[in-house]
């Protein structure tokens, strides 16, 4: 816009060249970023991944010049529109903050000042920044909440952020770092840790304004699927290194340093399966930053190491056009994995271990739970057959946890019952005897608080195994989770998260279960972490038969792992069936939502997301007598799915879903609504983690 | 403005060090060690007066009541002219004897309170804080006179006050990590494998609160001193002839005005003390804080 032409459209609008920096740990200096060279043009969106620890969050700090204590920028360049940010004056730091380059950040809620109208806090920036009176702040405000696709932005300034969904609160923060009209944008994982549908909700509307103005975006992200859809440029970066740059395309496709390769062979793509394509998991774990190793920072981690890599770094080379690699060996970089072929065609594959449908191991009938007035669960029916893997997808607050924790017996159900083999399991795990104790066991999706940080991972495993009679001694069962040994005499607390989940998981295996129910068990984990941990529990899932109930809200991980799906909408399962049908056309109504709002690699760059993006849930939605989707649905039929509870229709003779269409019916308008944006499950594309 | 939009969080580092623990932070507290050197000097006065006293605290010298303060009599002399730096090195014993273990049983009996009511929540923990509600609500004075004189003053019966005043409190400030920890997968895992209450309790969620207990032992600890010494100066505590500082304080009143230093140095050795135990138990709850 405006600041932008100055500069003239040819020349980048921010500038980093050769930037340093470090932080200071008990006395030393670490360097955390090395060289970085980073361009952004005007109306360009550049994207920023890597690892936690990489350096994203510190070169976006570093931008805003807001480092923490102890952070010193040490050598080098930043340059908005040709003025360098070292040499700014306090005066002049003002201005670049906010008003120059505006940051939004992973956690809207945390943005927002909790006491404060939306309307003051929106106001403030243009009273702050523009001098303006209240009264014409507000009235600025509200125009820009009308660009952020607010209906009623008058309504909208006069609430407290508690009021507004979580999705609202990231386009108003969006909206107060855009009402300067930054030269610069930062974006921090801006969708991150949002619901599916709400993210695609946050895309759309970020879609619509890089569209309409012409600045500098810096999208930060371990989201590759994302970056992919949002950004023409990306940068890898790697123990503070840029490690590749280039198009988006060229280095997502053909990636020509192994560590872009090796991010993009451990996040499970959405379509491939645990049966014909296994997750990579990257070796190791990076380099504390003290502690760099000689040569090439990756070579430790590097399948293709070479006796080169291990003595001197290499330098960042052309390897297309605009595209550089920190790699000796670029050429030798193997393609992602979705590229090579596949073993087997995803529909008609064939099931290493098939089930046969037998009496089942646990059976749940009409279990129900609310909390007050809040239905948490409604008459749940389901079967988990012996050595099958159950996936449980659904938004947050659609009850799936809740579901878990009942089968557990840590929360007691209202209604309802839990057969175990067809004996019934008490609603409170502290009746349950230790035959059924230790039946059903669960990893937990915090790795933090699922083990006692006082206790060492050797007296967890000693502990479970005591209590439910497992005949595995901790060594063993360190061994099944492959966890050295010598770490077992660390206390949970000293471990790393992925050490900590793979003791949790072995806590889950001390007394030979039935059933794991696996809630959330790789969310909050980095990528290549995930990857391992998904491994593990597909291995130990084949190896000792068990079954999994594994909760989920990424679509590509539980459709990595399970062999039947089950989709929860507000306290109801509205579709259950084969992955790979529950996934495939005719979907139901909420499924084709969740699966349209994945971002994915093989999609159109500006594909509008209007079509992709429900509208959003409100309070009155759950009392309806009618289908629960049907408020948000889009092929919601007057008069009956608003009135009339579904049926369950049978789409295949093991696929149902709960809706008033009937197969032929959905046939035909997903068709009409897909055409205009294609979703084909079976493409190739990465959910948000 | 949009600074406080930009003022979120972000992982700065990665955690690739382990952070440095509570007592490297108190290491390098200046006025952690002034707490520690002066709590240190009362407890060594109280074990070692007999080698420090220059005079028997309790030998009368009828021939020099209230001497003011001379290189003869550090702190001058009281009405019955004993040396009253002698009494007051003295009167660290009592001071130390009583508060410590008031203090250990309040933070038994309260933390196992604070443990029920904080596991078990729902109608235990409605009925523990309401009695507390109501224990809290007779000032200190009342409740001492009350079980003072039903039980008579004694050692023991003022460990028994204090300890039925600040089970409470003590109870009330474990409750809150405790309900934080119950809320954590690792005691939904406990409950899975079929842990009592008891010992999810003590085994599991204890070892993650002691640092709040630590904190708590060392605030009471200064107030039990105060609770003591105070049932003293009432005449509730401490009796003749004892150093106590309390009741050397109660004693010098009548004579305040002729000798001051009778009374000062009691109250002035009292207030040493409590400082510096609130100096380090400040210093370890910003410790644990940061």
């Amino acid at each position: 816009m405006s600041a932008v032409t100055s500069t003239g459209a040819s020349g980048p609008v921010l500038r980093i060249r050769d930037l340093e920096v470090s932080y200071s740990r008990r006395g030393r200096r670490q360097t955390a970023l090395h060289r970085v060279n980073l361009d952004i043009r005007a109306g360009e969106c550049h994207g920023l991944v890597g690892e936690s620890g990489s350096g994203k969050s510190t070169l976006s700090l570093a931008i805003m010049r807001h480092l923490s204590s102890g952070g010193q920028v040490d050598s080098g360049a930043v340059e908005l529109a040709g003025d360098d940010l070292l040499k700014m004056d306090s005066a002049a730091l003002r201005d670049w903050r906010g008003r120059r380059v505006a940051m939004v950040y992973q956690d809207p809620a945390k943005a927002l000042n909790p006491s404060m109208r939306i309307g003051e806090q929106m106001g403030e920036i243009y009273r702050y920044h523009f001098g303006t009176g209240r009264q014409e702040a507000l009235t600025r405000a509200e125009a820009m909440l009308r660009r952020v696709a607010f209906d009623n932005p008058a309504d909208i300034l006069s609430r407290f952020p508690h009021q507004l969904s979580g999705g609202q609160q990231q386009r108003i923060v969006i909206a107060m770092a855009l009402a300067a009209d930054p030269e610069l944008l930062i974006l921090d994982e801006p969708t991150t840790g949002l619901d599916a549908t709400v993210e695609a909700e946050v895309l759309a509307l970020l879609e619509t304004l890089r569209a309409e103005a012409s600045r500098a975006i810096l999208f930060i992200s371990h989201n590759l699927g994302l970056i992919g859809r949002m950004c023409e440029r990306v940068t890898v970066l790697y123990s503070g290194r840029v490690v590749e740059q280039g198009p988006t395309g060229d280095v997502l496709q053909r990636p020509k340093h192994p560590y872009a390769a090796a991010l993009l062979g451990c996040v499970p793509h959405f379509g491939i399966e645990k049966d014909t394509h296994p997750l990579v998991p990257i070796p190791g774990s990076p380099p504390a930053l003290g502690a760099l190793p000689v040569g090439c920072v990756f070579a430790p981690r590097c399948a293709n190491r070479q006796p080169r890599c291990m003595e001197s770094e290499p330098e960042l080379a052309t390897v297309g056009v605009g595209h550089v690699s920190r790699c000796y060996y670029p050429d030798a970089v193997a393609p992602p994995m979705w590229d090579q072929p596949l073993a087997a065609s995803v529909s008609e594959k064939t099931r290493s271990h098939p089930i046969e449908p037998r009496s089942p191991l646990l059976a749940v009938r009409g279990l129900s739970k609310a909390y007050g007035k809040q239905i948490a669960c409604d008459s749940i029916d389901l079967d988990i057959q012996p050595g099958e893997v159950l996936g449980l997808v659904g938004e947050s607050g659609s009850g799936k946890s809740t579901l878990a924790r009942m089968i557990a017996g840590l929360s007691s159900a209202d209604s309802g019952d839990v057969l175990l083999k067809g004996a019934p399991l008490d609603r409170d795990v502290a009746r349950r005897g230790r035959a059924q104790l230790r039946a059903v066991q669960m990893v937990f999706q915090s790795p933090d608080s699922s083990l006692n940080r006082r206790h060492t991972a050797r007296f967890i495993l000693r502990r479970a195994v005591s209590a439910l009679g497992g005949a595995r001694s901790a060594e063993q069962l360190a061994a099944l989770v492959r966890v050295p040994p010598e770490l077992l005499y660390s206390r949970a607390g000293r471990l790393s998260g992925g050490q900590k989940q793979r003791i949790a998981t072995a806590r889950a295996f001390a007394g030979d279960p039935e059933l794991v129910i696996c809630d959330e068990p790789v969310s909050s984990l980095d990528v290549s972490v995930q990857a391992a941990v998904l491994n593990l529990l597909v291995e130990l899932q084949e190896r000792e038969k068990v079954s999994y109930l594994f909760i989920s809200h990424d679509l590509a991980v539980v459709r990595y792992l399970a062999d039947r799906i089950a989709v929860m909408y507000l306290g109801q399962i509205v579709d259950i069936g084969p992955a790979d049908e529950v996934f495939s056309a005719p979907y139901h109504p909420y499924t084709a939502a969740l699966l349209a709002a994945i971002p994915k690699l093989g999609g159109p760059k500006f594909r509008s997301g209007s079509a992709t993006v429900l509208p959003r849930r409100s309070d009155g939605d759950r009392m309806g007598a009618g289908c629960r989707f049907s408020p948000r649905c889009p092929h919601s039929i007057k008069g009956k799915c608003d009135l009339v509870p579904p049926p369950w229709q049978a789409l295949s003779d093991r696929h149902q879903v709960r809706c008033h269409l009937t197969r032929d019916e959905l046939i035909e308008r997903q068709q009409v609504a897909f055409e205009a944006t294609p979703v084909v499950p079976m493409e190739v594309g990465i959910q948000p983690m | 403005m949009s600074a406080e939009v930009a003022s979120g969080t972000g992982t700065v580092l990665p955690d690739t060090a382990p952070q440095p623990g509570v007592l490297a932070g108190l290491a390098i507290s200046p006025s952690f060690w002034v707490g520690v050197a002066i709590t240190g000097f009362w407890i060594a006065a109280a074990i070692l007066w007999p080698l420090l006293a220059p005079y028997d605290p309790f030998k009368l010298d009828v021939l020099s009541p209230l001497a003011p303060p001379s290189l003869k009599h550090f702190f001058g002399t009281d009405e019955l002219g004993r040396d009253v730096f002698s009494r007051v090195l003295a009167g660290a014993t009592p001071a130390m004897s009583i508060a410590p273990v008031a203090t250990l049983l309040s933070i038994a009996t309260g933390t196992t309170m604070g443990l029920l009511a904080g596991y078990y929540r729902g109608w235990t923990d409605a009925l523990l804080m309401r009695v507390f509600d109501a224990v809290l609500s007779f000032p200190l004075v009342i409740t001492a006179i009350l079980v003072l004189t039903t039980l008579g003053p004694s050692r023991v019966n003022v460990v028994l006050v204090i300890v039925i005043l600040f089970t409470p409190i003590v109870a009330r400030t474990i409750r809150v990590p405790v309900m934080a920890e119950r809320d954590l997968e690792y005691v939904a895992a406990a409950r899975l494998r079929g842990e009592s209450a008891w010992y999810i309790m003590f085994a599991e969620i204890l070892p993650n609160v002691t640092a709040v207990i630590a904190v708590e032992a060392a605030v009471r600890l200064g107030y039990a001193t105060f609770a003591a010494t105070t049932l003293s100066f009432l005449g509730l505590g401490a009796q003749r002839p004892s150093p106590d500082w309390g009741l050397s304080i109660a004693l010098a009143r009548t004579h305040i005005q002729v000798a001051p230093w009778t009374a000062l140095f009691p109250a002035a050795a009292l207030a040493t003390f409590i400082v510096g135990v609130s100096l380090a138990a400040d210093a370890i709850r910003r410790g644990i804080e940061e």
